[in-house]
């Protein structure tokens, strides 16, 4: 890894550059919420404190994709590849936790046959992070494992250094790459270690006792309690609107659909990729079976999945602290309080 | 690909005999029994159904639709010559394998006949490799049984000993099968354990039933196969949607053995 500075100014001037050849995309302040925005001039990036209430998650694994077009003329059926831009992106201001989420959708993209259509994206896209020094209220990354100032799964990481500096970590072979063609932007870090020490003398990242909880006593509870009255408890109050799910930088569930028409003599349509979730009754009815027909079968799914199944088969939790479901969940339904009711409980034996 | 025949089973199955256009797939097409493929017909969407034809037959594949979702109705409504698409095949497939030498008890009930037909027809071109082959296979009404034309031929077959029931009620004038829910006829009828595999499918009920009365009459967990229903989206594992613990039911399922589904939670 390689170490070096860039002024507010040469970044500035860097960006109107990078805007003529990459489509960007940054954190953005909206009305409401804040979210990863393409954006066509440097002042338009939001720079919120820590993460954005929606993550890039959408820049990846679009809500609803187009995979391809058919057009159906009498019986001949023509398939074509949709208009979608695969240019080269760069992606700005991702933190820790999302750049994790990339890492774990990444395994479920590419493990056991590789979908084009994500790594399309993936591939083309250029991960600039930056480190979080202070936890969001509802952020709970390093109860799951991950070190909220490191620069894994980026490209490059920008801190900024307050004193109209940014510090450049170039991480990968692609941030590389990247960092050789303008590398004329850069400087040297000479006086490193005063600017750094400024940033750690700030750096308090203590989650606090209602945010602990023992992932080892988690799993092992999941183990051996697939039916419990916790499920049916947590989930009462559960609508199954999923917006936990779509919120979440690493669910990756998804269904088809066809939207089609016609005209011209013929019948023309997009297939889609859309978003779905395991929250949703539909997600696994089929004319004759459901599997489960309630929801806290729905709930158990959810936690089971991201602190169990996916750890048994990838060897990876599917969950990277994020606290957007805990933030936005519409009747208040809190992960966190969840695992930190089983990691006592289990404590208790 | 292009329909090239369709066979009216039963009031809501069709069989659909499939061609694909380019010469050089048609020619290298291969798959397992017991295995799926997903179908689309554009505009409407894509669905999943199993290969109904035996691996061996070759230059078509046929696969049989009950109508009973969006994708199906809109299949039913396909003549001789339309064009449908196809990707797969998909999944694990029947253990070949393991069965050749073996007795086999396959037991299928409604549309859930449709993986076996194509285990079934790949055996017989293959019968001295394998031991007893007994066929239980039961429908609602008579009319629900699919295939009654192969039925009839295996049953005067020798080498194949195939009962036929249907459920209390379903019974007509000059039905002569037996008439009783299949994991009742099951114990009507003397299956022995020794060197026998038992394969089932069907709906996730008579499965439950069938299963249990093979234990009891001593079958091993490990010698009874069954596919798990599960919607099915991406066949590749993605999607998320037929995830049942670790496993995901397109890519190591379909096909399971009841010692493998006890190590499942319990969702079934």
């Amino acid at each position: 890894m390689t170490t070096k500075l860039i002024t507010r100014n040469s970044l500035k001037k860097l960006m109107r550059d990078l805007l003529t050849v990459f489509e960007i995309v940054a954190p953005v302040q909206g009305e409401a919420v804040s979210a990863f925005q393409r954006i066509s001039a440097y002042e338009e990036i939001g720079w919120p404190d820590s993460n954005t209430a929606r993550s890039p998650k959408e820049f990846f694994l679009p809500p609803a994709d187009g995979l391809f077009r058919f057009q159906q003329t009498g019986r001949e059926t023509l398939l074509s590849e949709p208009a979608n831009h695969h240019g080269p992106r760069i992606i700005l201001g991702v933190r820790p936790c999302d750049a994790a989420a990339l890492a774990i959708m990444d395994r479920v993209f590419s493990e056991k046959g590789i979908d084009v259509h994500y790594t399309a994206l993936r591939d083309n896209t250029l991960v600039i992070g930056q480190p979080c020094w202070k936890p969001g209220k509802d952020c709970f990354c390093t109860s799951v494992g991950i070190n909220p100032t490191a620069s894994l799964n980026m490209d490059i990481m920008l801190t900024d250094l307050r004193d109209e500096r940014f510090l450049v970590d170039i991480v990968s072979p692609k941030g590389e790459d990247f960092f050789s063609y303008f590398s004329h932007f850069f400087q040297e870090p000479e006086d490193l270690p005063r600017a750094l020490s400024a940033q750690t003398r700030e750096m308090v990242f203590y989650l606090g006792e209602d945010k602990m909880f023992d992932l080892r006593v988690i799993k092992k509870w999941l183990d051996n309690n697939f039916e419990n009255p916790l499920w049916t408890k947590t989930a009462a109050r559960c609508i199954g609107c999923g917006a936990c799910s779509f919120l979440c930088p690493t669910c990756h569930c998804f269904d088809f659909t066809d939207e089609s028409t016609y005209q011209d003599n013929s019948f023309q349509g997009l297939r889609k990729r859309v978003w779905d979730s395991c929250s949703f009754s539909h997600f696994t009815q089929t004319p004759t079976h459901q599997p489960r027909p309630t929801q806290d079968r729905r709930f158990r799914q959810r936690i089971m999945h991201k602190f169990k199944y996916s750890f048994d088969r990838y060897q990876q939790l599917a969950c990277v602290g994020c606290g957007r479901c805990r933030s936005l969940c519409p009747v208040g339904i809190d992960l966190v309080e969840v695992l930190v009711s089983i990691s006592r409980q289990s404590h208790q034996f | 690909m292009a329909i090239e025949d369709i066979i009216v089973e039963t009031p809501d199955v069709k069989t659909f005999r499939l061609i694909f256009q380019e010469r050089k797939i048609r020619r290298h097409f291969s798959f397992k029994a017991g295995q799926f493929g997903k179908y689309s017909v554009f505009g409407e969407g894509e669905s999943t159904f199993y290969l109904a034809s035996s691996p061996t037959w070759e230059g078509y594949l046929e696969c049989s639709v009950r109508r009973a979702s969006k994708v199906a109705e809109a299949f039913h409504k396909l003549g001789v010559g339309d064009r449908i698409g196809f990707r797969g095949p998909y999944g694990n497939g029947f253990p070949l394998p393991e069965l050749t030498g073996k007795n086999l008890i396959l037991i299928g009930s409604g549309i859930g006949i449709v993986p076996l037909r194509s285990l079934i027809w790949n055996c017989l071109d293959f019968r001295e490799s394998f031991g007893k082959i007994t066929i239980l296979y039961g429908a609602e009404r008579v009319a629900d049984l699919v295939y009654k034309r192969e039925l009839r031929e295996w049953e005067s077959r020798r080498d194949i000993n195939l009962i036929r029931t249907v459920d209390p009620g379903g019974e007509e004038p000059g039905w002569d099968g037996r008439v009783g829910f299949v994991p009742m006829i099951m114990r009507e009828i003397d299956l022995l354990p020794e060197k026998s595999w038992v394969i089932t499918c069907g709906p996730p009920v008579m499965i439950k039933f069938v299963i249990e009365g093979l234990i009891s009459l001593g079958f091993s967990p490990e010698r009874i196969i069954t596919t798990l229903e599960m919607k099915i989206r991406c066949g590749l594992g993605k999607c998320g949607r037929c995830n049942i613990g670790k496993h995901y039911v397109c890519q190591d399922g379909p096909v399971f053995t009841y010692a493998q589904i006890g190590e499942f939670p319990n969702e079934f």
